[in-house]
């Protein structure tokens, strides 16, 4: 699944560790998550997008039957 | 589990360990194995770095938060499932396979070993999916 995790954490000036951080997971999960490699769970979704407050469908793109 | 709790069992695989591998060097099976000098060798190994991880996780609470984030991280854990359930998938299909070939060459015995363990582990999957059906 495509999402903006990586766009959005640069323009609020986060590294992926700091980010990593905020959310409690691991630096290779942020990675794996940007790179689009690994779907994140509803808990973890949601607490990315609240953390950039957005919703999480302006976060994460659903693309047709995913 | 509590940090009390975590030093007991490492002490604990350090002592059965040790125990294990003297009794390998006493050779009480009578057969000349070193079987039991190996896995004592390894519990206390096992038991050994565990109790070091220990103490810096005590002394260092940076290292600390970085093992529970480890540990509790929804892509480690999803990962570590998906590794278990390929590590099952061909297992089994390494049993099946092995208990039908080695029974043409007189391997009757391993083969009824191999196949009884296949299909434990079998009874073990229903009955993990049966209650888990029941729990989610």
């Amino acid at each position: 699944m495509n999402n903006r995790i990586a766009e959005l954490r640069r323009t609020a000036g986060l590294t992926q560790q700091a980010l990593a951080d905020e959310l409690g997971v691991s630096r290779q999960t942020i990675i794996s998550l940007e790179r689009g490699k690994y779907n994140p769970s509803i808990f973890l979704a949601h607490r990315i997008a609240s953390r950039f407050g957005l919703a999480i469908e302006q976060v994460f793109l659903f693309e047709g039957d995913e | 589990m509590t940090v009390k709790n975590r030093v007991a069992w490492y002490v604990a695989y350090v002592v059965g360990g040790a125990v294990l591998f003297v009794l390998g060097m006493l050779d009480v099976s009578g057969n000349g194995d070193q079987y039991l000098c190996g896995i004592g060798g390894g519990l206390v190994g096992v038991g050994a770095i565990r109790l070091v991880q220990e103490a810096r996780r005590v002394k260092d609470p940076a290292y600390a938060k970085r093992l529970e984030v480890n540990a509790s991280d929804e892509r480690n854990v999803f990962v570590a499932g998906k590794s278990a359930q390929i590590t099952f998938k061909w297992s089994i299909l390494g049993l099946a396979i092995a208990n039908i070939v080695l029974r043409p060459f007189g391997y009757h015995l391993v083969a009824n070993v191999l196949g009884v363990v296949m299909c434990m582990e079998l009874v073990v999957y229903w009955v993990s999916y049966l209650v888990l059906s029941r729990r989610y």
